[in-house]
């Protein structure tokens, strides 16, 4: 199936709260034990594959640290 | 391959070169993230002013780009009023406050401005405790609720929680009273149109209105943040229903 969609994190905003990984009903975030330059463990964007750029892990993010993105169809004729 | 946008930081976020002052996984964010939005997608934010409390919920000020003014503790109410009645009916004036703001110290203010029925909205985030001077009871934490000044729970003894929502529901004065969370997307949705319905209230000059938002305060509360959801879920949403207490379109 086509990607439909990815997410970036920005790490200078994440607090490592994990309600990413938790509200992903697509299991494509995952915590890490890596820390980010806060000293604090971020989350890194594991499963491209599945993610559908439904929203809900950027909404449920109290630190507004997730984008997401969908990806259009080329256009036909380009 | 294109590509398009669909979430993230809202377009009203004013990015600080700071990190955002708020602890791990406490809710404030998300609600005043909420705020942005809903106040981008009416297309207010050339006509919206902020009133900011004090506590953790005085970030918004810094946080949310439309024009907003902090004011002494607990007067939101009555500044906002001031301002309404000065600018007139164009201007959405907002108060952004936190549980102790609106409900401990600002009560007053608070009260007399939805029995005077001013035409302002009322956005209060409640975490059950205050957050900022370190977890101590406030007049809405739940029954049992340990705190820095009731280590053993709250008891009778401490009182009752205040239901703002539905209390100020009671009013003759108040146009919509609403209470929501943001446990789950779903909830963050509904919580969005709560707020929605109630700047609706104030552009059709109906009267006052309120929505309370329940929010996590994993550093007080001594939890994980996904421990503080649950808690949400299992402690205070009995205690706190979430819904709506009040929806008139005219005030008699
Ligand atoms: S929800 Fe946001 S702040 Fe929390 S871990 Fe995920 S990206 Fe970081
Ligand atoms: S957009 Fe939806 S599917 Fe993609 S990572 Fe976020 S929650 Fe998961």
């Amino acid at each position: 199936m086509a990607k439909k969609g990815y997410i970036k994190i920005n790490e200078n905003r994440c607090t490592g709260c994990g309600f990413c990984e938790m509200f992903c009903k697509k299991g494509c975030v995952e915590m890490t034990k890596r820390l980010s330059v806060l000293g604090l463990p971020v989350p890194e964007f594991t499963n491209a594959e599945d993610c559908i750029a439904c929203a809900m892990c950027a909404w449920m993010c109290p630190h507004v640290a997730i984008e997401v993105y969908e990806y259009l169809e080329a256009p036909a004729s380009a | 391959m294109e590509e398009k946008w669909i979430a993230g930081t809202p377009k009203l976020w004013r990015d600080i070169p700071l990190i955002i002052p708020f602890c791990p996984g406490c809710q404030h964010g998300t609600a005043i993230k909420a705020l942005c939005e809903v106040i981008d997608e009416l297309g207010m934010e050339n006509n919206s002013v902020l009133v900011v409390g004090v506590g953790c919920n005085t970030m918004a000020s810094v946080l949310v780009n439309v024009d907003s003014v902090m004011v002494a503790h607990g007067r939101p109410g009555d500044v906002a009023s001031a301002m309404k009645r000065v600018l007139g009916k164009d201007t959405m004036v907002i108060t952004w406050q936190g549980d102790g703001d609106t409900l401990a110290i600002g009560c007053e203010p608070t009260v007399h401005a939805a029995a005077r029925s001013e035409n302002i909205t009322t956005f209060m985030v409640n975490n059950a405790n205050y957050g900022t001077t370190g977890g101590q009871l406030a007049p809405t934490s739940v029954m049992g609720q340990v705190t820095t000044t009731s280590p053993l729970g709250r008891t009778p003894s401490h009182g009752y929680p205040i239901q703002g929502s539905e209390f100020l529901g009671s009013l003759r004065g108040v146009a919509y009273s609403a209470r929501g969370a943001f446990t789950s997307p779903a909830n963050y949705q509904k919580t969005k149109k709560y707020m929605k319905r109630a700047l609706g209230k104030q552009k059709d000059c109906v009267g006052y209105s309120f929505v309370e938002i329940l929010s996590t305060c994993p550093a007080n509360w001594h939890m994980s943040p996904i421990e503080s959801l649950k808690w949400i879920e299992e402690e205070m949403i009995p205690q706190f229903p979430l819904g709506e207490f009040k929806n008139v379109d005219k005030i008699e």
